[in-house]
């Protein structure tokens, strides 16, 4: 389904377009500019002519697609303005760099969310509300049965499960996607407990990160070299694409757990891809796409990849303009889908 | 019932063995007395009553949410359940109190006789109480859902680890019929009023296979030979009025065959015999897998009784009136047994069919090759002045398995692909030929050695008729012999008969298609 031709975002196959400044919001197929919103590879795709991004999101991209590609940095609260077109970029709390897209032209507003959540995490930049008249947003956890517990008790869980790990000599592994989720992980995890290891995807994100000024814990990254013994009482992160390599069972007694939305349903947990479950995300949950929606003011709302169908549906049942848009974004993955572009480029 | 939360998370975490019983260990050394018996009794299935229905609680749940129909709908086509459905659908609870799980229960049972809106009310302000998770297990109990077992040998071993109390005490303990509302941990892991010798199985005599000749047991004519059957060895204890029916893993079975236990009451007090449970289906021992199932079933009712009769074979008795029998020859131990079954005079407890050899060895021959025709497994043979033993050695009893029967077949289809049920990696299809053409009779894959495994292949690769997946039709025209341990009738398949455990045994390279014999002369050894 698309909007009107005369909106001014309109869902082309291309990716979400802006025709009065000629620019695509984290478009899936090849265009000559693109507005990017994080690094996470459904919505950084290689191959645009240019990217535009915070500063924070542009080393990512490089490492990540390449360090030849063109590209312009526009900090949050900045503006840029294309043919009367006014762009801005302000934090959506998913990751650390991760932004809304805010797009004004002859008054008119509208923003696109990206991903994001309301939750604080310690390195991502608070999720800010952009008052707007449209706004496109996504809706991963789009159903009153995901509502998350707070993040400090889920924190407290994962420390309570490291403990249980040592003490059965086991070694604790949490996969986490190597962009964001990883170095959330790192942030908010106690290394008075036990050292951080790190599987090599992550490690460079890391680098960034900490060159940009955020504060992350000393991690140490694992390799060939490292025994058994190197790793006792600590707890490594690994993408979980490895989960099922050799390198991975070498590694001897481990309790794998994996932190995501999906796990807060007793059917996540039970599909038993890992020991442990943790319902932390890194996502809006149902009352934070509500009051994201409320606190924009928005009286027309597009809704992006997730359960767009019912959640458009209660939107219009509140009294909102909203309409389910069909992208290629995919949300948070599910823990059944096991790939992850960042091991692949750096496979283990 | 954030104790019993985190203990219910654990067990689904651990599907079995030594996982769940550190658990169950850990929550029994935490968890209060009270707390601990209905976390025993939730866990063995004794549920209290239902207070609504799931369908009621969706109602209620939907009103206090103030969420649409249809909303809900959806949410519980991605959750699976209601309620976990409603669990999750609840905001997060205002007003979080920590209340034991025996608390929650005294609740819940005061609530079964409440008003509707009264229930209602306490429902909703429950809801406000508890976490989601902890909310999904109120809501199982509330409308009679919680479903979670665990097994009671490992119940038993984690009650023994942090009581000290005996096992086969727990296990009496545990199958009695007990009431978690006025049950208390001291009164039902007491050890007092029970005579211990006899509350427990003594050690079963272990049977050693026979692989010397006949000739190395010395003089027949010391020998005694019986049917071996495949069925459940078992110990049966009768003290205090009661009948205990011990397993060898000292599982108590007794409530599994209420036909026994009805019969038994004439058996002297203090008094243990062994023998084979067998279930009985069409007046023959039905197959392990069907004992299996009559033992699987939640409630033993009439109908199963009826189709599925149970039937103690005794063999061996080993305390008489209290008094200790084991080392006292076999013969005269034989003869309680005679007795015993005697006076009771029913099916469901029969004496074991005891032979003498005599003074060849030809007739335990004999027996043997006969014992399939008597749907026995193989013969036993017992030195008349054994004792009853329990080392590991035993040179009193000895077992002879009988030879398979066997039969040339021809393969009608072959089926590739591992099967993780047989363990193999071709199933072939054998079949025998009646009026109609050749029908098939059974499916295997096991035996089948690499060189014949070779032949197959080449067989399919010239002589494939047709394909139905990864089935090939082929040629009849390969002939094997197959071996299999009983033949039974069968309404279900086509040729009228199932083979037990069926196996391919060698290549019949010189044997003609049309020299087998026809499916009608395999349906002759149906007895």
């Amino acid at each position: 389904m698309t909007a009107p031709r005369d909106d001014l975002l309109i869902f082309s196959p291309k990716g979400i377009y802006c025709s009065a400044a000629d620019l695509y919001i984290d478009p899936w197929r090849r265009v000559p500019k693109a507005v990017i919103t994080h690094g996470h590879s459904d919505h950084a795709r290689p191959g645009h002519g240019h990217y535009i991004c915070t500063p924070l999101t542009a080393p990512v991209l490089k490492h990540r697609l390449g360090q030849n590609i063109l590209m312009s940095e526009l900090p949050f609260g900045q503006h840029i303005t294309m043919n009367g077109v006014r762009i801005s970029l302000h934090p959506a709390g998913h990751i650390p760099g991760s932004a809304q897209v805010r797009v004004e032209y002859k008054g008119e507003v509208w923003v696109v969310t990206g991903d994001y959540k309301l939750h604080s995490d310690p390195i991502s930049e608070p999720f800010e509300p952009v008052p707007c008249h449209t706004m496109i947003t996504e809706s991963t956890f789009g159903l009153p049965i995901y509502q998350w517990s707070d993040p400090k008790i889920i924190i407290q869980d994962i420390h309570h499960w490291w403990r249980e790990c040592q003490e059965k000599d086991q070694l604790a592994v949490m996969t986490a996607y190597s962009l964001g989720k990883a170095q959330r992980l790192i942030a908010e995890l106690d290394i008075n407990q036990g050292p951080l290891f790190t599987h090599k995807s992550i490690e460079p994100i890391n680098e960034i990160f900490r060159q940009a000024g955020l504060h992350l814990p000393k991690t140490t990254q694992v390799n060939e070299r490292h025994q058994r013994e190197d790793l006792t009482g600590g707890l490594l992160i690994a993408p979980p694409s490895v989960m099922n390599s050799d390198w991975f069972q070498r590694l001897g007694p481990i309790s794998d757990a994996l932190a995501s939305g999906w796990m807060s349903l007793r059917k996540g947990r039970f599909r038993r891809t890992a020991d442990r479950g943790f319902a932390l995300s890194d996502h809006a949950d149902w009352p934070g796409l509500l009051t994201a929606i409320r606190e924009s003011g928005a009286e027309r709302v597009l809704v992006t990849h997730g359960f767009t169908a019912p959640f458009a549906r209660y939107l219009r049942e509140i009294g909102l303009d909203a309409q389910a848009v069909e992208t290629r974004f995919q949300g948070e993955p599910s823990p059944d889908d096991t790939i992850d572009e960042d091991a692949q480029i750096h496979p283990a | 019932m954030k104790q019993f939360n985190e203990l219910i998370r654990q067990l689904e975490q651990h599907a079995e063995g030594e996982g769940r019983v550190s658990t169950l260990v850990g929550y029994f050394n935490s968890a209060s007395d009270q707390d601990t018996i209905w976390a025993i009794a939730l866990l063995t299935g004794k549920r209290p009553k239902r207070v609504v229905t799931i369908n009621q609680l969706s109602i209620w749940a939907i009103e206090k949410t103030g969420f649409p129909v249809w909303l809900f709908k959806e949410s519980q086509q991605q959750v699976g359940d209601l309620a976990e459905t409603i669990a999750r659908l609840l905001p997060p609870p205002a007003a979080r109190e920590e209340i034991p799980l025996a608390e929650w229960i005294r609740s819940m049972i005061s609530w079964q006789a409440s008003a509707f809106e009264e229930q209602q009310e306490c429902i909703a302000l429950a809801w406000d109480q508890l976490e989601a998770d902890e909310r999904y297990l109120l809501n199982k109990l509330l409308s009679g859902g919680f479903r979670l077992r665990v097994s009671t040998v490992d119940l038993i071993r984690a009650l023994q680890e942090v009581t000290g109390v005996p096992d086969h005490i727990l296990a009496i303990r545990l199958a009695e019929k007990w009431d978690p509302q006025i049950m208390t941990m001291n009164r039902l892991m007491r050890t007092t009023t029970l005579e211990v010798d006899l509350a427990q199985p003594l050690s079963f005599h272990l049977i050693q296979t026979l692989k010397n000749p006949w000739s190395s047991l010395g003089n027949p004519a010391d020998w005694w030979m019986e049917d071996q059957w495949e069925g459940i060895p078992i110990q049966l204890v009768r003290q205090d009025e009661t009948i205990y029916l011990w397993t060898v893993e000292h599982q108590m079975v007794t409530s599994l065959f209420p036909e026994i236990e009805e019969v038994c009451k004439q058996i002297p007090e203090q008094t243990v015999l062994e023998g084979i449970l067998l279930v009985m289906e069409n007046d023959r021992p039905a197959t392990q897998d069907q004992i299996q199932y009559r033992m699987d079933c939640q409630r033993v009712t009439k109908k199963i009784m009826h189709d599925k009769p149970a039937c103690f074979i005794v063999h061996d008795c080993l305390v008489w009136k209290g008094k200790n029998i084991q080392l006292i020859p076999y013969l005269q131990r034989l003869q309680h047994v005679e007795s015993i079954c005697t006076s009771l005079d029913t099916p469901v407890i029969q004496c074991t069919h005891v032979k003498e050899v005599g003074s060849d060895w030809a007739s335990a021959e004999d027996h043997l090759a006969t014992a399939r025709e008597r749907h026995a497994s193989g013969i036993i043979l017992k030195h008349r002045n054994g004792h009853h033993s329990d080392e590991e050695i035993s040179d009193v009893w000895w077992t002879m398995k009988a030879e398979p029967f066997q039969f040339d077949m021809v393969v009608l289809y072959v089926e590739s692909g591992y099967n993780r049920l047989s363990g193999a990696d071709y199933e072939l299809t054998f079949g025998l030929w009646d009026a109609t053409g050749f029908i098939p009779v059974t499916k295997t894959g096991h035996g089948l050695s690499t060189e014949d495994m070779d032949r197959v292949k080449a067989h399919v690769k010239e002589h494939t008729v047709e394909r139905f997946g990864p089935v090939r039709q082929v040629v009849p025209q390969l002939v094997f012999t197959v071996q299999f341990d009983r033949v039974l009738g069968s309404f279900r398949h086509k040729s009228g008969i199932t083979l037990l455990d069926s196996r391919i045994c060698e290549w019949k390279a010189a044997k003609d298609v049309a020299d087998l014999l026809p499916l009608s002369e395999l349906k002759k050894w149906i007895k």
